[in-house]
């Protein structure tokens, strides 16, 4: 028997003429937190014992309301059967609850900062992109490289502009605007090499420690020319990201958790409370 | 004292309502309603077991003893008959 024949019975009756449907669905209301199989299970008992029931009062030549009033009399009124069953399992153990709330919250917020940080990430290497691929064009066009690469220097420790070194094909230096301790700092071998193989290549530099720099090194005619910008400020974006996400996990777990605390606590005196029940010895 | 009903045999909630009246002449008149989440208990714990079943064109529910219901069932009926002994001891001392 599926639940809504368990609860809706037959053909719909005048109200107040059909006792055992209006318990039925008063019970059903009752158990609406008590899982699908056990709610269904209990409609479906509850309906076949309260039939039967009303079945042998009318045998016995009572008339079909009175009998199923006799029969839900017997019953039980909802509040014992609801007290008998107890609880539901959510009400008596809501941490399990809070506890997949917390992993799915962690979940999501990991989702987030990681969707998050790729694009500051992706968003730091956009105008180095375009600046390498514009002196990579210039350069290749015969532009020299101190034409190029011949302004103020930028110190890669503190100055968030972006600074550009032009290098040979063998990796030899030939003229930069970057600047750390006063000298111009050298990318690994293998950065060069890799933009020089394959065209273009992005990297996080580290030239010291402390120093990041977020780098694109593209191939030109003659060489590579590579074009950085300190991480610090996409650092600094980063941290703020992760500083709102962990400050949204923590309200929304909290909420979160007291609501469903709150609830329990709040719904289980409910599902205990009518007169007291004579529940039989299992 | 449910699992004394379904000893010789399956039976169904209504069924075992009905062989609790029968049995106690009356005198045990629990809410029939509240003998159900009591079933769902036992079988929950291993001591009944359950399957639904057509019966007169009806589908019902039949429960019947497990191995460890029915051992259950020995120790629960001599621990309430050694109880029922010492009281009715001590009440006819009294008397």
């Amino acid at each position: 028997m599926s639940e809504d024949q368990s609860v809706s019975g037959g053909p719909q009756r005048p109200e107040g003429t059909a006792p055992v449907d209006d318990y039925i669905v008063r019970l059903a209301r009752r158990l609406r937190w008590h899982g699908i199989r056990r709610r269904r299970r209990l409609l479906a008992e509850a309906r076949d014992h309260l039939t039967a029931t009303a079945k042998a009062a009318i045998d016995e030549g009572m008339d079909q309301p009175s009998a199923e009033q006799a029969a839900v009399d017997r019953f039980g009124s909802v509040e014992q059967v609801v007290a008998a069953i107890g609880p539901p399992r959510l009400l008596r153990h809501p941490l399990p609850m809070v506890a997949g709330i917390a992993v799915a919250l962690t979940l999501l917020a990991g989702t987030i900062y990681a969707f998050g940080q790729q694009g500051l990430r992706q968003e730091a290497n956009d105008p180095q992109t375009a600046i390498a691929h514009d002196v990579a064009r210039r350069l290749s066009a015969g532009e020299p490289a101190q034409s190029v690469a011949g302004g103020p220097a930028v110190d890669l420790a503190g100055d968030p502009r972006e600074h550009v070194s032009v290098f040979d094909a063998s990796g030899r230096p030939l003229a930069s605007t970057a600047r750390l301790d006063g000298s111009q700092p050298l990318p690994p071998a293998g950065v060069l090499a890799r933009a020089h193989q394959h065209g273009r290549n992005s990297v996080t530099w580290q030239p010291r420690d402390g120093v990041r720099v977020a780098a694109v090194a593209v191939r030109w005619n003659g060489g590579t020319v590579l074009v950085g910008r300190s991480m610090r400020s996409v650092e600094r974006d980063e941290q703020v990201l992760l500083r709102d996400v962990f400050v949204g996990w923590l309200v929304g777990f909290v909420i979160i958790a007291i609501a469903t605390l709150g609830w329990s606590r709040w719904r289980r005196p409910e599902a205990a409370s009518g007169a007291p029940v004579p529940v039989p010895v299992d | 004292m449910l699992l004394a009903t379904v000893r010789s045999g399956a039976r169904h909630g209504y069924a075992i309502c009905e062989e609790i009246r029968r049995r106690s002449g009356g005198e045990l008149d629990v809410p029939e309603g509240t003998v159900y989440p009591a079933l769902h208990r036992l079988e929950a714990s291993g001591l009944l077991e359950s399957h639904w079943a057509d019966e007169s064109r009806r589908r019902r529910r039949l429960y019947r003893l497990t191995k460890r219901g029915r051992a259950a069932l020995g120790e629960h009926a001599e621990q309430w008959y050694r109880f029922q002994h010492a009281v009715s001891a001590v009440i006819g001392g009294l008397a």
